[in-house]
């Protein structure tokens, strides 16, 4: 399936974190499926006309949380969810990451229910697009 | 100079040139007018209209000028002399085109400065990830075909060398008069077939490039844009292929003619005819695609704020695109319709100065083999 990377150059996101993002959330709405390949990162990097820094930066992190393989010819797969499965160091990170975001909630007076059903919708709406 | 050859040679250099450039402000992206990006919802504006409208008519009136001096220049020389001089004209005509053209570039820049059109646009940029594995090109395999006509073109010259006279003409002016005669020699078989190589090799190296170009995809209507970016590679691909067939066969009719088994009056006519087609494919092919298939209608496509990867200050007088963090070596030109390099990459310089190289090449050649 065709997937659209489109980044924001005057966005405070940085690049490679929008690249990123698109790409977790193309496997998370099955548009990409597994062994399905991406452009290698000089192809990424001059259709995007951005350095290739970026990308490789992008692709480094993808690799890293197991969503992708890198091959220095082939350019980049995507891998069977087995590898990047849930597990419980990701749990973990998940608390973390979010802990900041529940703070701000906390200290604005939201509560708990209100905070579950925000994470839902933005949950439910990624199922959405996926065609469930 | 007959009046005949006059008007000849001019409707092959003056008329072809001018078409080209006044319909170019024309057939460019919405999103970029004069080298300068702007947002597509400018297109249309009043001021940018009138000087797209002012480029073409001075592009015009300049060729009207340049013609009328050369046609009285012409009508006093001899037919050498002119058509040396006509290749000045003509590179004097298109040096004040470009001057036309920087004047509007540099307008066009300070519009949106003015206007701010820059400022409160979203600048984007997009990548289609199954681009590479788009149908971009005809069969690579057509280039077979050029090959079994050099080889072609090269066996009929050594197996019919006895057929060849003493002396053949190489050259005929406008007049049909014999402008260059060469003495037969072995070298003269080999001259057709070694410019057909080196056309092979052009013709090649542009398929590859037009491949290799990263596409610009429109962030307003990605899907539609892409499918553009796809057919207009593909109709040009077959354009550069059966182009670079004709032209090679053009030079097997050469060593035909040296051979005697074409009549010598269509040495003149026949590469004449065909480079007059090729043009006329060319710009009715361009007026149709648009650049970068900006023209071919895939659906509604609509205006908007998004400014494509504001990247002018890359493009040298929105001409030349200089940026040594793109890995890009080929990129989409920025007025009129197809590819540049990218002269920040010394590869891309390379494969320049490569062309250039192959080029002189030809020259020396025909110099050397038919002498």
């Amino acid at each position: 399936m065709v997937i659209f990377i489109k980044i924001d150059m005057t966005s405070e996101v940085p690049i490679y974190e929008q690249i990123k993002q698109r790409i977790i959330e193309g496997i998370a709405r099955r548009e990409l499926e597994a062994g399905e390949s991406l452009p290698s990162v000089r192809a990424l990097a001059a259709d995007l006309s951005v350095n290739m820094h970026t990308i490789s930066k992008a692709y480094g992190q993808l690799k890293e949380k197991g969503f992708l393989s890198v091959h220095r010819n082939l350019g980049a797969v995507v891998n069977p969810p087995s590898e990047y499965a849930a597990d419980r160091d990701y749990l973990d990170t998940l608390a973390l990451a979010l802990r900041p975001y529940a703070t701000e909630a906390l200290c604005k007076g939201i509560k708990a229910g209100e905070w579950l059903s925000v994470c839902n919708e933005a949950y439910e709406e990624l199922l959405k697009k996926r065609g469930f | 100079m007959s009046i005949g050859a006059i008007i000849l040679t001019y409707a092959i250099c003056f008329v072809p040139i001018t078409v080209i450039f006044a319909i170019m402000p024309y057939i460019g992206r919405r999103t970029l007018t004069f080298g300068v990006s702007i947002p597509s919802g400018v297109h249309d504006d009043e001021r940018l209209q009138k000087m797209r409208k002012a480029f073409s008519r001075s592009v015009v009136i300049t060729g009207i000028l340049m013609s009328v001096i050369s046609f009285v220049l012409f009508w006093f020389l001899d037919s050498a002399l002119a058509i040396g001089l006509m290749s000045g004209m003509v590179l004097l005509y298109i040096v004040l085109i470009s001057i036309i053209y920087i004047r509007d570039f540099k307008a066009v820049g300070r519009l949106k400065q003015e206007q701010g059109w820059a400022a409160d646009a979203q600048v984007t940029s997009v990548a289609d990830t199954k681009f590479s594995v788009s149908k971009r090109s005809v069969s690579v395999l057509w280039f077979l075909v050029y090959i079994v006509i050099i080889i072609g073109t090269l066996l009929l010259g050594i197996l019919m060398y006895e057929q060849i006279p003493s002396e053949v003409v190489m050259q005929t002016d406008f007049d049909g008069n014999a402008s260059r005669i060469v003495a037969k020699s072995f070298s003269l078989i080999l001259f057709a077939p070694s410019i057909q190589a080196v056309m092979a090799l052009i013709m090649g190296f542009v398929y590859w490039m037009m491949q290799k170009t990263p596409p610009v995809i429109d962030p307003e209507q990605p899907e539609i844009s892409s499918a553009q970016n796809t057919k207009f590679r593909y109709r040009w691909s077959a354009f550069i292929v059966f182009m670079g067939m004709a032209m090679l066969l053009i030079f097997l009719s050469m060593q035909l003619t040296f051979i005697g088994i074409m009549p010598q009056s269509l040495s003149l006519w026949l590469p004449l005819g065909a480079a007059g087609a090729i043009v006329i494919a060319a710009i009715v092919l361009a007026i149709n695609t648009g650049q970068s298939g900006s023209r071919i209608s895939l659906g509604k496509t609509t205006d908007g704020k998004i400014i494509r990867r504001d990247d002018d200050k890359y493009w040298k007088y929105g001409a030349f695109y200089v940026n040594k963090q793109d890995p890009a070596l080929f990129v989409e030109k920025r007025f009129g319709v197809g590819f540049t390099i990218n002269f920040g990459r010394p590869a891309a310089v390379a494969i320049l100065i490569g062309i250039f190289a192959v080029i002189g090449v030809v020259v020396i050649l025909s110099f050397v083999l038919a002498k």
